[in-house]
Order: structure tokens, then C-alpha cells, then sequence
């Protein structure tokens, strides 16, 4: 009777599905005639020895216990598997790690619970639940833990991952465990994760249909076959941004256009691995539905321009910057492709290839642009600019930022020729915009510009003023920073010259501005000024606080930080007119003193204080002032 | 012979050998519902005793009465006889011995037990040990704050 079966080991036995892979559950199955078995001591009767041949493992060594660790993990699996979703899978979650990480793995349709709980899941799992996990806390654990946490209580719509914790670093097992707990994910963001593959993403495109926001950056590890995945899977993808990773290339963006119908928004910055190929397929591919696209720091060339300009048939804001490889040829196909019918937005900077000609076919191709913004560009002359004022006829804003060829006759041209559409014009540190001794002939002024902002070119003093003054009569809102070369003379002749009301007026860092300037604008303008920010206009007093505080009733937002002001201009403000101050910010105004303390009780309506730096106030007066104004925001 | 065999295969009997070296005669067919035992003879066909060395007497004992009367009402009252030791002990035979039916009433009875009890009562009963570091397992309580409320009592 005693047989001796060899026997080979077979996927009967076994089950496969082992998560963590523990001598000690097997164990149980493939032990050999051991003594020590059960509770029992056995009795003593010859046993059959029957040797089991199971490649390569010895499971000789393991004392069985009977607790429900040593149940293998499918065993358990259908266990967990089994419970209702919510409170009870969240209290097993909180076992132990083993119970989370496989609490964390069954997918939403692999639980089958009783009937008992609520019918009708789907609709309960809308993704209204949104978290973010931040450096030490992104690990897998945690991740498995919101997955199951927000399983039934609303569903998980938006996932931000910001680094890594670097002991226990954040895997793919993390992202399988939200893949499967989380379908209602909508938006996800990942910042700066190294360790994490594709595998990773590709489970999570599988789990989570309704993905519509993609946001991945600085992510080496994942390439094409990521994006693939969730062009194929993620039918709802409507806004894509990828930045810095050297791994994705032309593949990925060719199948993200062709396979995702809603793709509405797509931002692609510093991937060395992405060229024409795959900006050119991606474009032409979405071409009716593509209304967002910026491209920075990529090796495109002219050709991609020019399939922007081909098939941009609904773009409406196309931002560019630092195309190395785009020359002038690029700008001036992608203005006379006449697709961008549609765009009112465009944004420009640190192209080499813009330059006079480009520019001015940019101007005529894309005739609807308002808003327009040319950034670190250093061949526009001011010709150029000209051409493109005449030629663009619904610029309604323009912003000018280190374009350094551009002087007062670009100035002054652009102001002139505009259509009656601009409004609003910006020029940020323009070196080449020098005072000029300008004989204006007669023109008539440019009614429409309203808005105007002049900041840190350093060129910029009385006589640019003056010109301005009558070029711009109807000004609202005026914006002077940084400028160390206007005084009073010129800020007031360009007051004189203005017709219409000032409600907006910033002069921070005009250090050579005195209590004089402000008091004509005073004089001119009281009635209408609503923001004024005098912050480091150091020759500024209290008699500018003192008019103010009798003329202006609107005022509600004054910045006098590091002005010449002390107690009594600030007694003046708090007996002001002023029906609705509510902003105030008198940071390191050192000759404002304790004795502030009862005029600054006074000012209720203040919703906004800011005192910081001011070293003559003492912390009492400070705690007493947060006492007092509590409805009032304050910093010190 | 092998014909024969197979033919009156509902009256051909079989032996069961449990690790604790109690002997079992069962029908054929019953044999055949543990798919273990089922590759077994597909493998040897002649054979008449087969080992189960995983398995004690008594729990053998319980999963041969289980595939012989199985049915609704039976699962029903079945799984309530046992202690929470023995179903896992019978838990692990059925999965040892791939009885699919047995496994998914049994897996049933374990859920329905640890539902609604909390984490500290599952890990004194089952003698697992918490591997939740203390930051996680704060972590965890927070997120589930809700789910801490209208718990059994231990």
C-alpha cells in the first residue's frame, strides 16, 4: 500500500495572485508531512510520505500558524473582496499594511457585496473629492489609503502629486491602487516624481476613463507608451500639459491628437524629445477643436509654425516662447496661412525669428488678435512696430516687455497709427526708450488709449512724459514705477494735458517725485481717485497725505509704504473725507509712531493694514490695533 | 478496467487520507468536486488512496459533508456552526483542495463577520500584527474619521 507518488506541481495548486510573496502562507499548502501541524498533537500512525516536487522552493521550514495572516493573499482577497464598500473596507484598511495594500488592488468591479448597501453606486462616485500630497507624505501607503477612503464617499476627481518621499519612495503600486479605486478621477498632476514608470500611468488611463486635465512634469521615467495609453483610453482628455520630460516624444503627441476628440488645450514646454513630427500630427489632427496652444523651449522649427498657421482654424490663444529654431521665415508662413482667423490672444517671447517681417505678417494674417504681448525680442525696430500697429487692426492691448530697439518714435508711432481698438499699453524695462527732444507736429491724440503703464525703463524722464501727456489725453488708469528720471515738472505736464479722470495711479519707486506732483494730481483728478500707490516715493509727505485726506471721497486703496509721512499725515487720513478706505499700506514708514495708534482706530473701514517694518510702532500698539480693528486684515 | 471504472463512476469509491491519518471513503463524484483531487487521478488514473496532507480529519470530515448536501439552505446554516479559527482552517482546506463553491461560501461568512468591527478587535481575533507606522496610522484615522462612527463594540 505505501506508494510513493511523485508528484509535479501544477497551477491547481497554487492559485497564482500572491501580492507579497510569503514563504509562510505557501506553507500551509506544500508542507511535507510535518509533525508539528494544528493544535493537535497527531497520533502516532505511519504516515505516506508523499514528496511533491515543486520547482526550487523549500517549504520545509515553516511552522504554520493559524491566524488569518497565514491565508494567502487570494484567499484573503476574496475575503476583502466581499465586504460592502465605504466604512467597512475603511476600517479594514486600517488592519494593517498587508490588508491596505490588498484593500487597495481589488478593482470597482471586483467587489461584490450583499445588497445591503445602497444601490446605485455610480451615481454616488461623481469625483468630488480632491487631493494633494506633497513630498514626504506621497508614498503608496497613503495613496492606497485615499483610494479606498474615497472609494464611497463621493469618489476622487483630482489627484496632485508634488515629489516624493524620499524613504519610501511613490511606485507604480500607488497608481495601480488609484487606477482601481479611483474611475472618477478627473484631473491628475504630477510634479517631479522619479520613480514611478509607465506601467504606472498606463494602469491609471485603463482605470480612469473620465481623466479630462493631464498635467505631468518634470517626470524622466515616463515616455510615449504612457501617453499612448491614455490617448486611447481617455476619450474625455480635454487639457494636456507636459513639461520637462525628456522621454516623450512625437509618438505620444500624434496619438493624443488623433484619438482624443475633446482635446481643447495643450501646453508643451522643454521636452528635447519632441519636434516637428509630433507638435505638426498633433495640431493638424485637432484642428476643429485645438483652442489652447502653448509651445516653449522645444527644437520645432519653421515647418510647425506653419501648420499652425495652416490648421489653427479655432485657436484663440497661442503662446510662444523661446523656439530657438523658429526663424522669420516661421512667423511669416504662419501669419499668411490664414487659419488663425479665430485668434484674439497671442503671446511672443524670446524668438529670435520675430522680426519686422514676421511680425507685420502676423499682424495682417491674424486680424482678430486683441491681446498681444512680445517678450525679450531683440530685432523689432520701430518700423517693425509700426508696421505691425497698422497692420493689426484690433489690437486692443499691447505689451512690450526688453524689446531694447524700440524707442520714443516707436512710442510715439504706435500711439498715433492704432486702431481706435487699443486701450490699454504696456512697456516693461525697454532700455532704448530714451528721452528724445521731440517736436511733435500736430496731431490729434489717441482717444482711446485708457490704460498706460511705464515700468523700470530706466530711459524714460520729462520729455517722454510731455510727448505722452499729449498723446494720451483720456488716460484712466496710469502706471509710472521705477522711474528714476521724472520729477515733477514732467508728471505735471502730462496732469495738464490730461482731459478725462484719473482712477488709477501707480508711482511707486519715482524717488524723485515730491509732495508737488501729488498735489496737482490731487487738484486735477480728486474726484475720481479710487488706488493710488506712492510706495517708495520717498520725498513724499504729509502734506500729500493731508490733501488727500480733505479731496479724494473715493479712495479706497492708498499704498504709502517708505514714504516721508509721520503721525500727522496719518492723523489727516483717519478726519479724511473718505467714505470706504480699505486698503491702507504704510510698511517701513519708520516716523509712524505709537501715537498713530488712536487715528488708526478710527479707520473701520478698513479691510486691509499693512504695518510691517514700521519699527517705530511697539508690538502693544500692534496687538492693541488687532484688537481694536478685527474685521480688518493685518500685517506686521 | 479504466472503463469500467469511469462508467460506474458514481458507485466507484475512493479513499481520502487526511493528514492526521484519518481515512475517508467518498463517491467518486463527491471526490471529483475537489479539483485537487480531481488532477490527482487524471494524473494516476488506478489510484484508490489519495493523501491530503494539508488537511486534518475533522475538516475533511466537514467539506466531504459540505459538497454532499450543499445547497441554499444548507450555505445558509452551514457557515454559522464554526468558530472563526475553524473557518479559516476550512477556508484553507477548500483552497487547498479548490472547492470554488466552498470557498465563496466561506469567504462570505468571514466578510459578514468582520463587517462593521473595528480595526483593533479584527487584529485581536485574527492575531495579526498593526504594521501601520504610528504618522500612517494617524494619517489613516483622519481620513477615516467617518467610518470610526457606530462601530461595534469590541
Amino acid at each position: 500500500m505505501s506508494k510513493v507518488f511523485s508528484f509535479t506541481g501544477s497551477d491547481d495548486f497554487f492559485t497564482g495572485r500572491s501580492l507579497y510573496p510569503n514563504p509562510k502562507e505557501a506553507g500551509l499548502f506544500l508542507s511535507l508531512g510535518r509533525q508539528e501541524y494544528g493544535y493537535k498533537p497527531l497520533p502516532k500512525r505511519s504516515r505516506v510520505s508523499v514528496p511533491f516536487d515543486f520547482s526550487g522552493e523549500k517549504w520545509f521550514d515553516q511552522k504554520p500558524e493559524t491566524t488569518i495572516e497565514t491565508l494567502p493573499d487570494e484567499c484573503l482577497f476574496e475575503i476583502l473582496r466581499r465586504l460592502p464598500e465605504g466604512q467597512d473596507r475603511s476600517l479594514c484598511a486600517s488592519v494593517s499594511k498587508r490588508w491596505l495594500m490588498l484593500l487597495s488592488s481589488i478593482c470597482k468591479n471586483e467587489i461584490c457585496s450583499n445588497a445591503s448597501t445602497k444601490n446605485g453606486n455610480e451615481d454616488s462616485d461623481e469625483g468630488y473629492l480632491s487631493r494633494s500630497l506633497d513630498g514626504k507624505k506621497a508614498t503608496d501607503v497613503r495613496l492606497a489609503a485615499i483610494a479606498v477612503g474615497t472609494a464611497s464617499r463621493g469618489g476622487l476627481g483630482k489627484l496632485s502629486i508634488h515629489r516624493s518621499n524620499s524613504d519610501r519612495p511613490l511606485t507604480d503600486v500607488g497608481l495601480k491602487a488609484v487606477a482601481h479605486g479611483c474611475p472618477s478621477l478627473k484631473f491628475l498632476n504630477l510634479w517631479d516624481v522619479a520613480t514611478i514608470t509607465d506601467e504606472g500611468l498606463v494602469e491609471i488611463a485603463n482605470g480612469c476613463h473620465q481623466l479630462e486635465k493631464l498635467d505631468l512634469c518634470k517626470l524622466p521615467t515616463i515616455s510615449d507608451k504612457a501617453l499612448i495609453a491614455v490617448a486611447k483610453n481617455c476619450p474625455k482628455l480635454n487639457e494636456l500639459s507636459i513639461e520637462s520630460c525628456p522621454n516623450i516624444g512625437n509618438e505620444g503627441l500624434k496619438a493624443i491628437g488623433k484619438l482624443c476628440p475633446n482635446l481643447r488645450s495643450v501646453s508643451i514646454k522643454n521636452c528635447p524629445g519632441v519636434g516637428d513630427q509630433g507638435i505638426a500630427g498633433m495640431v493638424s489632427a485637432a484642428s476643429f477643436v485645438l483652442t489652447n496652444v502653448t509651445l516653449e523651449s522645444l527644437a520645432v522649427s519653421d515647418y510647425s509654425l506653419a501648420v499652425i498657421g495652416q490648421y489653427g482654424f479655432v485657436v484663440t490663444d497661442l503662446v510662444l516662447n523661446s523656439l530657438a529654431n523658429v526663424t522669420e521665415k516661421g512667423f511669416w508662413v504662419m501669419g499668411n496661412g490664414r487659419a488663425l482667423q479665430k485668434l484674439t490672444s497671442l503671446t511672443i517671447g524670446s524668438c529670435p525669428g520675430v522680426t519686422d517681417v514676421g511680425l507685420e505678417a502676423i499682424g495682417k494674417g491674424c486680424p482678430n488678435v486683441k491681446n498681444f504681448e512680445l517678450h525679450r525680442c531683440a530685432f523689432l525696430s520701430d518700423n517693425g512696430l509700426l508696421s505691425f500697429t497698422k497692420a493689426a487692426p484690433s489690437i486692443k492691448s499691447l505689451q512690450l516687455e526688453e524689446c531694447h530697439r524700440i524707442t520714443q518714435l516707436g512710442l510715439v508711432g504706435v500711439l498715433f497709427y492704432c486702431s481706435a481698438k487699443l486701450k490699454a499699453l504696456t512697456l516693461v524695462r525697454c532700455y532704448g526708450i530714451k528721452d528724445m527732444n521731440l517736436v511733435l507736429p500736430a496731431v490729434s491724440p489717441c482717444e482711446s488709449v485708457s490704460s498706460l503703464s511705464i515700468l523700470n525703463c530706466p530711459g524714460v524722464g520729462n520729455s517722454t512724459l510731455a510727448v505722452i501727456g499729449k498723446l494720451c489725453p483720456l488716460l484712466h488708469k496710469l502706471e509710472l514705477v521705477g522711474l528714476e528720471g521724472v520729477t515733477d515738472t514732467g508728471f505735471i505736464s502730462l496732469l495738464e494735458s490730461s482731459k478725462a479722470s484719473l482712477f488709477n495711479v501707480n508711482l511707486s519707486g519715482c524717488i524723485n517725485l515730491t509732495d508737488a506732483g501729488v498735489l496737482c494730481m490731487v487738484k486735477l483728478h480728486c474726484l475720481t481717485l479710487d488706488v493710488l500707490n506712492l510706495s517708495c516715493c520717498k520725498k513724499v509727505g504729509d502734506a500729500s497725505l493731508t490733501a488727500i485726506a480733505r479731496e479724494c471721497p473715493l479712495l479706497s486703496d492708498l499704498d504709502v509704504s517708505s514714504c516721508a509721512i509721520t503721525d500727522a499725515g496719518i492723523r489727516a487720513i483717519a478726519h479724511g473725507d473718505q467714505v470706504d478706505l480699505e486698503v491702507l499700506c504704510l510698511a517701513g514708514c519708520n516716523s509712524v509712531t505709537n501715537k498713530s495708534l488712536q487715528a488708526l482706530k478710527k479707520m473701520d473701514s478698513l479691510q486691509g493694514l499693512n504695518i510691517k517694518n514700521c519699527k517705530s510702532l511697539s508690538s502693544r500698539t500692534v496687538d492693541k490695533l488687532i484688537d481694536h480693528l478685527w474685521m480688518c486684515d493685518i500685517l506686521f | 478496467m479504466a472503463e469500467e471504472k469511469s462508467q460506474a463512476s458514481s458507485s466507484k469509491m475512493l479513499t481520502l487520507k487526511a493528514s492526521d491519518g484519518v481515512l475517508f471513503e467518498v463517491e467518486l463524484n463527491i471526490a471529483k468536486e475537489m479539483k485537487t483531487v480531481q488532477a490527482y487521478i487524471d494524473d494516476c488514473e488506478d489510484i484508490e488512496t489519495i493523501p491530503i496532507p494539508n488537511v486534518l480529519g475533522k475538516h475533511l470530515a466537514i467539506v466531504i459533508e459540505y459538497i454532499k448536501k450543499t445547497n441554499e439552505e444548507y450555505d445558509a446554516e452551514f457557515e454559522k456552526q464554526w468558530n472563526m479559527d475553524d473557518l479559516q482552517l476550512l477556508l484553507l482546506a477548500a483552497n487547498y483542495l479548490n472547492i470554488s463553491g466552498l470557498q465563496e461560501c466561506l469567504c462570505k461568512a468571514i466578510a459578514k463577520r468582520i463587517e462593521n468591527k473595528s480595526p483593533e478587535y479584527v487584529r485581536k481575533v485574527f492575531n495579526i500584527e498593526n504594521d501601520h507606522s504610528p504618522e500612517e496610522e494617524a494619517k489613516l484615522r483622519k481620513e477615516y474619521k467617518w467610518a470610526f462612527e457606530g462601530v461595534d463594540k469590541d
